[in-house]
């Protein structure tokens, strides 16, 4: 037995004197995730609690799952459940393969002064705040705008699309892929460098031409980036943000545009509701984990490329 | 290393969807309030400004936007050194950064340490004071009103139905109010239109629903009005025109008996009425989507004909600019319209005692009768004067007995003179005293602005709305979980009826439906609270 401690301890102590710096270089980040991320999980259970600021969170009552029964009980639960996958799934099917073909199309570019010219405008969106961007979309859609106004030229009504609840999603999946696509790209960008060279020679000896090439070379090398990056996406499926969502959205078109996180938004400015907030996190969060592993376990299971 | 790292950035985005909630130590017991220590003494006597004993106190409010162009802390302006100067006080302001101030409030409260006294929108806060109170938060001010307040006590004999408005349903003041004493400071917004399309049509002024009518005909047809009424569907389209039909757009006694407006007859006619003008082109198409800023461009360059506007911050502004481009442009404020000729609309009102602006002391002051005195000193005559117009010769002078703003205010080269006016007083923004009607008077300084307090205060005799009742916490949660699924249905089909996706022939079906989603329940407990509150 004091021998076995006296080799963990030796152990200890041996990768310690090793690699002793490298574990002084990643304790700040180790203290940044247990102060900021671990210790506040410590709060969530206000979700079973009725909380009140004043009481705080040890002294407010325990009421079970109340909080969680209110919100599946709620006459809009399907609905807000509903508009949040279609968004979500809508905005994965489209916005995520947008990226990678930027990133191919540039990658093409011969030019570098060009292909810098064209990356640098596509990143442009990203930098502009949510609220100027929202006030440019609803200013283009309105009846006046100028989408609607060209679209008119293409026989399409003039009128206020965002007051159609059919346009929402379209509306909120196209300009999240203007807004996001050059930023996107970046990280494929730097996947498509470190492709070995010698394999596009290799492919060109063998006939293959750019399309080809692209099919059999580029693409197969990008997978593991694609999947890892898939696979935390999928973790946000029930996260569609409400900043975006309130900006754009109006009573008229509840039907296809109110989600789970502007519910709760209205919901929280109405009472200060705490602890429902709370619970419908808790939720996001937990169907959010389940999902990663789920896709991150068939990704294993497939492809042989994963998170963990 | 790689997995690692992924699974840290998996947990980053679960947690920040977990942690709501942040750590909040229990808030410690606060002692017992000061005023119920206190033996019972004998009634105030004047009290003799400025006090001795150096007496210094905390005070935490927002920092006014009006202020905020220029200062960074009450304590640099020029009207707090002024009360200092006057009182004998000396305060030390906290200012929450502006956008999450109910969030910092939260944050403080939580803490156990709260400044000595606390301005903010108190009855909007969940749970309302009488909450605070039992968390040991603040302290009651019966007994210190009575004892060491004489000017607010003289006001409240003088006002009962003020004091009403303000005292709890048990009777308790936990608040030093802000109060609007005349309607004239209450009502300034209403609805508004172009007095030079009008002039131009040969009409007057519209007063009634068919008036009205044939004013936005008129503006589409003959002025080229994209949106003869322009405006945002519940704020200003609502606002304007649902009076007419007897019912609002929300919860309202009639005779003491509290209704809700939408699963009224009247309300099924406003929504026909709307849904009509909507498709003759009377609104404007982009009613859904209209913000302020929109509103303020279609007000100034001929697509908007009328709408519902601000008199300081939209009238004036709107005819300055409009001017500029057409020196004919004009304004005409109206009356909010009635369905016959001569009635005047009975669902609006406002009370003196409103959200903003209520100071209370907390439980961690330790000189409760300093406090008291400090802020009694604006209920006097002094104190009043100093509050709305300022230090004599510099911000107003006495003309014919009138105190009137002096050009250091009204002509400010730089600043607006709602800006320049809270340099030296509080009359443009809300705080702990009585708003005068000199203020608002000379704050419009067009006639246009004038004669629009007179036409926004029209209002039937036996007017009512809900006054400033009181839910108890179990009440308000039950209150708004209900609330929530019926007003995001009611705000949802009254846009569909409105924008003609949904047939008005399935109004009937949207009443009943509101019923049935627990309506019944939220109107029994605003019932209860107007009970109470006519008890008090």
């Amino acid at each position: 037995m004091d021998q076995k401690n006296m080799t963990i301890r030796s152990r200890f102590l041996r990768e310690m004197t090793k690699n002793g710096e490298l574990y002084l270089i990643a304790l700040p980040v180790i203290a940044y995730y247990i102060i900021f991320h671990y210790v506040p999980m410590y709060g969530a259970q206000i979700a079973f609690k009725d909380f009140s600021p004043s009481a705080g969170i040890e002294g407010s009552p325990w009421v079970g799952f109340r909080h969680f029964i209110d919100f599946f009980g709620s006459i809009y639960f399907v609905r807000v459940l509903k508009n949040t996958l279609v968004i979500s799934a809508t905005s994965l099917i489209f916005g995520f393969p947008a990226p990678i073909i930027l990133a191919l199309l540039i990658n093409e570019l011969r030019t570098r002064r060009f292909s810098r010219t064209v990356q640098t405008i596509t990143y442009m969106p990203h930098f502009i705040s949510m609220v100027v961007i929202c006030g440019m979309i609803r200013e283009f859609t309105s009846q006046a705008g100028l989408i609607s106004v060209v679209l008119s030229y293409f026989g399409l009504p003039a009128r206020t699309m965002l007051n159609d609840a059919g346009l929402f999603v379209p509306i909120y999946v196209i300009s999240g892929i203007w807004q996001g696509v050059g930023w996107g790209s970046i990280i494929y960008l730097a996947a498509l460098t470190g492709i070995d060279q010698e394999l596009y020679q290799a492919a060109s000896i063998d006939g293959a031409g750019r399309w080809k090439q692209t099919l059999h070379v580029t693409l197969p090398c990008l997978l593991p980036t694609i999947i890892v990056l898939l696979i935390l996406r999928t973790g946000n499926i029930l996260s569609v943000g409400a900043e975006k969502i309130i900006l754009l959205y109006n009573a008229a078109i509840y039907e296809t545009s109110d989600v789970i996180s502007s519910y709760v938004y209205r919901r929280g400015l109405l009472n200060s509701d705490w602890s429902f907030s709370a619970a419908v996190g808790l939720f996001n969060s937990v169907v959010n984990f389940i999902l990663v592993a789920f896709v991150n376990w068939l990704s294993r299971r497939t492809s042989e490329t994963s998170l963990w | 290393m790689k997995r690692i790292a992924a699974a840290a950035i998996i947990l980053a985005v679960l947690c920040a969807g977990a942690a709501f909630g942040k750590g909040t130590k229990e808030a410690s017991g606060a002692g017992s309030s000061g005023a119920s220590a206190a033996p019972a003494a004998t009634t105030a006597a004047a009290t003799q400004y400025p006090l001795a004993g150096n007496k210094k106190f905390t005070y935490w409010v927002e920092l006014p936007a009006n202020v905020n162009t220029y200062a960074k802390n009450l304590a640099d302006v020029e009207f707090r050194k002024n009360l200092e100067k006057a009182t004998g006080v000396k305060i030390e302001y906290q200012h929450p950064a502006s956008g999450s101030v109910l969030e910092q409030l939260n944050i403080l409260l939580a803490s156990g340490d709260y400044p000595d006294m606390l301005e903010y929108t108190w009855p909007t806060y969940s749970g309302g004071t009488a909450k605070l109170y039992a968390d040991k938060v603040i302290v009651k001010l019966n007994d210190v009103i009575d004892k060491w307040m004489p000017n607010l006590k003289a006001f409240y004999a003088k006002k009962p139905n003020i004091a009403r408005q303000v005292k709890s349903d048990d009777g308790s003041f936990f608040l030093i109010p802000f109060i609007r004493d005349s309607d004239e400071l209450r009502f300034t917004s209403g609805p508004v239109l172009r007095a030079d399309w009008l002039k131009q049509d040969g009409l007057n002024p519209p007063e009634t629903i068919a008036e009205w009518e044939t004013v936005l005909q008129a503006f589409k047809d003959k002025n080229n009005a994209e949106g003869p009424f322009t405006g945002q569907i519940t704020d200003n389209v609502q606002r304007v025109f649902v009076t007419a039909y007897n019912t609002t757009g929300t919860f309202y006694p009639d005779e003491n008996v509290i209704k809700f407006g939408p699963v009224e007859p009247g309300y099924k006619a406003f929504l026909t009425q709307m849904a009509d003008w909507y498709k003759k082109g009377l609104i404007d198409k982009n009613l859904m989507t209209i913000d302020r800023k929109y509103i303020d461009a279609a007000m100034t360059n001929g697509k908007g004909g009328s709408s519902y506007c601000a008199g300081g911050g939209q009238v004036g502004p709107y005819i300055t600019t409009g001017k500029k481009a057409n020196p004919d442009y004009d304004l005409v404020a109206t009356t909010f319209p009635t369905l016959n000729k001569g009635e005047k609309v009975k669902y609006i009102n406002s009370f003196e005692f409103t959200t903003n602006g209520h100071v209370v002391v907390s439980s961690k002051c330790k000189d409760v009768e300093g406090a008291a005195k400090w802020l009694d000193y604006a209920y006097g005559t002094e104190g009043n004067m100093l509050f709305n117009f300022g230090t004599l010769g510099v911000s107003y002078n006495m003309v014919g007995g009138e105190p009137i703003y002096s050009d250091l205010v009204m002509k400010d080269p730089k600043l607006s003179i709602a800006q320049a006016m809270s340099k030296y007083c509080v009359a443009p923004m809300s705080g702990p005293f009585v708003q005068a009607l000199g203020y608002i008077q000379q704050y419009y300084t067009m006639p246009q602005q004038k004669a629009a307090l007179t036409k926004w205060s029209t209002k039937d005799a036996s007017t009512s709305i809900e006054p400033p009742v009181t839910l108890t916490t179990a009440e308000a949660a039950d209150f708004a979980k209900t609330m929530i699924d019926i007003n995001t249905y009611v705000d949802e089909m009254k846009a569909k009826f409105i924008l003609g996706t949904a047939p008005l022939s399935d109004i009937d079906g949207f009443q009943a439906k509101i019923r049935s989603m627990g309506l019944d329940k939220a109107l029994k407990i605003r019932q209860a609270a107007l009970d109470r509150y006519n008890k008090r």
